[in-house]
């Protein structure tokens, strides 16, 4: 996902490929896992940026791969993710071959709902076989449909499967493996008006097909979760417990991590014998990677929670509860999903927009999503914070440090919103597919498919440690040990040599090139080496600071940072983190967009640098501007 | 739970409507069941063809199963789903009280 280097060739052109086709909540996704297992890669299609799962199917005479397209509620595409279902089957995207088969996953649940679809697919003339699921869920509320008759009213063949069962699976890939006998439709089906609904009507009733009664318990835990009252405090309480699970139940895996890392830079600096690649080790790799693996507790349990809630069925009756706030901005329901997910990390957010039927809608989202407080901001608040309000300091009841955290919280939130507002009334007016959205019945979602759900973004997140972050680690440590001074600081105690060694090095020269444009702002040239770095990812701003105070007093590196004082300049002597140079800083951090995941995630999901370079460079006047005021509020209180 | 008039251009059309009028999803209340006529395009054949995809087709039955807590959306249930639709698409689906 991090998205700078190339995808590898989406398909393998010389295997058969059978597509697999379906409506959102189909049950497809299940369907697909259970058939291919955890042979699956994802890959993009060439020039267009939705993501598709690639699996594998062994045990035939030949080799056969299965195409997991998106959720579609029909051919007539209304969303890019659509587009790429129409795309595929039509041969236009993966050079130009059409899949050899069809496979339609239909719920049997919302069976003639879904005859729609099943005709467009039909009308296509390729061979297809039919998946039934949720076949138990059927029998359970009181429906029935004759799946051999079924499939000789089609015409072609209809399997009956369990997906989270594995009920019928293997005889399915079985069927599958047997692709090159399906039939294709004898006579295409109408796809419009009454002869459609005839068609439907003498399918379904030859098919024996009795509709299941209502889900009774959704309709009752409706009925409390979506209720005025009940449903606004549900809602409330869980998103409350939500955010308590992930930053206080991620608190002591997250110390584990930082002990384990402070003991492994003990151990590199003591046991390698040159004192410069110890410092290398300890403090570039080490320390860099050791820095941002922390979150890493975080964003597992964010996307764990993202997964059940999505899994259970509650993320949808979210959506309907925040739709109505959500329009105060011009966005939908979805959006709040999205915007939800950017409390972890933008870039999920942003992927998570792809379901949205219209591009200005997705568009705002995306360029908004990066301004909400994503899981890298975190520790650049918690260590501004710590310098500027005491721990022990309290409000009433509440401890202050933690209103400042909720300050800044509501300070991004508000802002997400106002940008998308004003986004949806200049650049992107109007436009596009109208809110709908369907509510699933509540069900229990399998451990493996949350597993599978979690491990993907665990993987992207642990690529940027490893790729990213690590470069930009690496990068900045060279800029701050070279060249080196050996011989001036030859005769200097090690503090003062240390000093010396950073203030003379190559990234001072960076700082102190770019210091004017901070300067009014308070920021002094390691301030702003800092920023630099954070370009790559928020995070890098805590580690840089960390190798500047190293540098000073590596021995309590709170206080070294507390005393750090301007060395050159007229403020030369005062002390460089006062209480308005912290408050803009914070600030600065709740607008820029410092992630160059980010930017490469905007570029590939916009298909082009209009909108990644408009938001680095809006966000980034926005950053200079309202630290500016925020500096200038703080100067006229204090 | 009595329910205010739905928030809807029709709230400024004259009370008195005649009844050769037909009803639009949007204007059920809470509990109203009814069945699909068709689908207006004034929102253009991507949004008819859509809405006829989600289930909106002639002779279908309809009910309003309940409104979000902030007023909109509402959820309806047609052909054994759960969808909610803003007043927009609502409006767009005209039917019939059964």
């Amino acid at each position: 996902m991090s998205a700078c280097h190339a995808e590898p060739p989406a398909l393998d052109l010389a295997t058969a490929t059978i597509a697999l086709v379906g409506a959102p909540n189909s049950g497809k996704s299940t369907v697909f896992n259970q058939l291919t297992g955890l042979r699956v890669r994802t890959a993009n299609y060439p020039g267009v940026t939705v993501t598709h799962a690639v699996g594998q199917l062994t045990g035939g005479v030949a080799p056969l791969q299965l195409v997991d397209l998106p959720g579609t509620y029909g051919l007539a595409a209304a969303s890019p993710d659509e587009q790429v279902v129409v795309d595929h089957l039509a041969g236009r995207l993966s050079g130009g071959s059409t899949p050899q088969a069809v496979l339609l996953v239909v719920d049997s649940t919302t069976l003639r709902r879904s005859m729609g679809l099943v005709a467009q697919v039909l009308a296509l003339g390729r061979p297809t076989a039919v998946v039934l699921t949720m076949t138990d869920e059927l029998a359970t509320r009181g429906g029935a449909v004759d799946a051999a008759a079924l499939s000789c009213a089609l015409g072609v063949p209809v399997h009956s499967v369990v997906g989270h069962k594995g009920r019928g699976v293997p005889a399915l890939r079985r069927a599958l493996l047997d692709h090159a006998s399906w039939p294709s439709a004898v006579l295409p089906p109408p796809i419009v008006g009454d002869e459609l609904a005839a068609w439907s009507t003498s399918v379904l009733t030859r098919a024996d097909y009795r509709p299941a009664r209502p889900a009774a318990a959704t309709r009752g835990i409706d009925g409390v979760l979506l209720h005025p009252v009940w449903g606004l405090l549900a809602f409330v309480a869980v998103m409350t417990a939500f955010f308590q699970v992930i930053f206080a139940v991620a608190a002591p895996a997250q110390g584990w991590i930082e002990s384990l890392f402070a003991w492994l830079g003990g151990l590199a600096g003591q046991s390698i014998g040159s004192p410069l690649l110890a410092d290398f080790v300890e403090t570039a790799l080490i320390g860099g990677v050791g820095g941002v693996l922390v979150f890493l507790p975080q964003i597992a349990l964010l996307f764990t929670l993202l997964a059940l809630l999505e899994g259970v069925g509650y993320l949808s009756r979210a959506a309907v509860l925040m739709d109505r706030v959500m329009a105060v901005s011009g966005l939908d329901g979805r959006a709040f999903v999205a915007m939800l997910s950017s409390l972890a990390c933008a870039i999920p957010g942003i992927m998570s927009t792809r379901t949205m039927p219209s591009s200005r809608d997705r568009l705002a989202t995306m360029m908004a999503a990066p301004l909400m407080p994503c899981a890298a901001r975190l520790p650049v608040y918690l260590l501004l914070i710590g310098m500027l309000v005491p721990a022990d300091a309290t409000w009433g009841p509440l401890g202050l440090q933690g209103l400042a955290m909720f300050a800044l919280y509501l300070l991004g939130g508000v802002s997400t919103m106002v940008v998308a507002a004003v986004l949806r009334t200049t650049a992107l007016r109007d436009g596009g597919l109208r809110f709908y959205l369907e509510l699933p019945p509540y069900r229990l979602p399998t451990p493996r498919a949350v597993v599978q759900q979690v491990w993907e973004p665990v993987k992207v997140f642990l690529r940027k440690v490893g790729t990213i972050i690590l470069l930009a680690s690496i990068a900045l440590w060279g800029l701050m040990t070279f060249p080196s001074r050996a011989e001036e600081t030859a005769s200097m105690d090690p503090t003062q040599a240390a000093a010396y060694q950073l203030d003379h090095s190559y990234a001072a020269s960076v700082g102190r090139a770019v210091e004017p444009v901070f300067e009014p702002l308070g920021f002094d040239w390691r301030i702003d080496v800092g920023l630099i770095g954070a370009m790559a990812a928020r995070e890098v701003f805590v580690a840089t600071l960390g190798q500047v105070v190293a540098a000073e007093d590596a021995e309590d590196p709170s206080a070294a940072l507390a005393e750090l004082t301007w060395t050159d300049g007229p403020r030369t002597g005062e002390p460089v983190f006062t209480p308005p140079t912290v408050v803009a800083l914070l600030v600065f951090f709740v607008f820029a967009l410092q992630c160059v995941s980010t930017l490469a995630v905007l570029r590939r999901e916009s298909n082009s640098w209009r909108w990644p370079a408009a938001a680095f460079v809006g966000m980034g006047v926005l950053a200079w501007v309202m630290a500016w005021i925020a500096r200038a509020i703080t100067v006229a209180v204090t | 739970m009595s329910r205010s008039a739905p928030a809807t251009a029709t709230v400024e059309e004259p009370l008195v409507v005649a009844p050769a009028l037909p009803l639009r999803l949007a204007d059920l209340r809470r509990g109203d069941t009814a069945r699909v006529i068709g689908v207006r395009d004034d929102l253009g054949p991507v949004v008819c063809r859509r809405l006829a995809d989600l289930g909106f087709v002639a002779d279908t039955p309809v009910e309003c199963l309940r409104r979000a807590p902030l007023g909109s959306p509402v959820v309806y249930y047609i052909g054994q789903t759960e969808l909610c639709l803003r007043g927009d698409l609502a409006g767009c689906v005209l039917v019939e009280r059964t």
